[in-house]
């Protein structure tokens, strides 16, 4: 009798995980989603439209893309995500230098630009704060 | 208490049967995407994911065609590939090649905001798209969305874009490297062969510059180029961009530090330690560049 109450208190952990996994396959196909794209872009509201780098991180810790960056040419980085915590994007020069991110001070921006000085291969390192989920990382620009 | 532990442990069981099928389903997925990536690979020499890497880190023609119009030079049409011509490309190659090419003059037409011309464009992008079994990105639905939106400039290059940006993770996804490859090529041709037209009846310092620093490009469209090498429908393309190579590499991009204080977010300034890039090109190189250009994007449209 004793075991089959053990028992039943571990099918709940057991159940619980099964539905956390279901929502996160449902999280990617949202991500891939032009409605939650779309309303991610709107955040580049005065810079044209670049691209959009679709971020799905479960086995590794973060992604990289890499992107040429014009000089004279101011870059607009946003990050969204759906779930908990919140999407960090990272810039580094061609030297893999760091530049900045979204998080200034420790404090999260939706947005941040970049005015760009020097033309080169520049990469974008996306990671979440908490967990692993989904997003989209999203590249503005004005002259 | 046994009748809830059955409950619960067969609805458990139940769930995991259900996520281990649609796990199963996604890695055979994976299983039958890698086998056809490898087959892939042998062609290319580079793996699937390196190579579309490249694709969407080279920089889209519509920054240079941005560039143009900020610069004051009014549009002409004149510079553009005829979109009349739409109907004469009949092989896969060509048909990606000239998509690539119309959609950079579709990108130029509406960053201008000239409203017909650019339909005319939208209407051979469509054409070509269908040509090569990827017209769903510039569907009926999007036609009319950029209809809508046809005196707001920023949102119709934003649909443009995504219907570009969505073409290259469908071929990415269905192993097309090559097409994928020649959208790209095309659409950068075009862009710089705007920018040198420009350069020749309004010659100045930034568009000089902005040809040189085309450099970062090539030597990227370059890795792409180098494994299409065997592959003969690339014959004049690669010869073309060996050319184009060798002038480049004698242009010198130089950088020396430079620490500014930017605004990273309104009322947010942060000292960044980075570089500033400086380009040596002579006229000479450029008007090089420009005739390699010009036979290489004669030899695409005709």
């Amino acid at each position: 009798m004793k075991t089959i109450k053990y028992l039943s208190l571990l099918s709940f952990p057991i159940f619980f995980l099964f539905l956390t996994s279901f929502v996160d396959i449902e999280d990617i196909e949202d991500c891939e989603d032009e409605d939650f794209l779309d309303e991610c872009a709107e955040v580049i509201d005065g810079y044209k439209f670049l691209k959009a780098n679709l971020i799905t991180i479960d086995d590794e810790s973060k992604i990289e893309y890499k992107s040429v960056f014009s000089k004279g040419s101011t870059y607009m980085l946003t990050a969204c995500n759906i779930g908990e915590g919140a999407l960090k994007v990272t810039l580094y020069d061609r030297n893999k230098k760091r530049v900045m991110s979204n998080f200034i001070r420790s404090k999260y921006y939706p947005s941040v630009t970049y005015p760009c000085t020097a033309t080169g291969v520049y990469y974008l390192k996306y990671e979440f704060t908490a967990g692993n989920g989904c997003g989209v990382g999203i590249i503005g620009f004005k002259k | 208490m046994i009748k809830t532990f059955l409950t619960i442990t067969l609805t458990g069981l139940l769930l995991i049967g259900c996520g281990e099928q649609k796990n199963k389903r996604r890695s055979r997925e994976k299983v039958r995407s890698k086998t056809t990536q490898q087959t892939n690979q042998e062609k290319t020499l580079i793996d699937h994911e390196t190579m579309f890497g490249i694709i969407k880190s080279i920089p889209s023609p519509l920054e240079t065609s941005d560039l143009i119009k900020k610069m004051g030079i009014p549009f002409s049409e004149r510079i553009l590939h005829s979109p009349d011509k739409k109907s004469k490309y009949t092989t896969s190659d060509k048909q990606a090649l000239n998509l690539g090419i119309y959609g950079a003059d579709l990108g130029y037409t509406n960053i201008y905001g000239e409203k017909s011309t650019s339909f005319k464009y939208l209407k051979a992008v469509r054409q070509l798209a269908a040509d090569l079994k990827i017209g769903q990105f510039f569907d009926k639905k999007t036609i009319t969305r950029m209809r809508e939106n046809e005196n707001n400039m920023d949102s119709l290059v934003y649909i443009s874009q995504r219907g570009f940006e969505q073409m290259s993770n469908y071929l990415e996804k269905q192993n097309r490297a090559n097409v994928g490859a020649q959208l790209l090529i095309g659409g950068w041709i075009e862009g710089v062969y705007l920018v040198s037209s420009v350069y020749k009846t309004d010659p100045n310092d930034k568009l000089m510059e902005t040809i040189g620093e085309q450099k970062v490009a090539i030597n990227e469209i370059m890795i792409i180029i180098d494994a299409f090498r065997k592959e003969r429908n690339f014959r004049s393309i690669i010869k073309g961009f060996d050319e184009l190579k060798t002038v480049y590499d004698e242009v010198e991009i130089e950088y020396i530090q430079e620490n500014t204080e930017i605004e990273v977010a309104p009322g947010v300034m942060k000292k960044i330690e980075g570089e500033k890039s400086f380009v040596k090109i002579t006229p000479q190189q450029i008007e090089r560049i420009t005739q390699t250009l010009e036979s290489l994007r004669e030899d695409i449209i005709n």
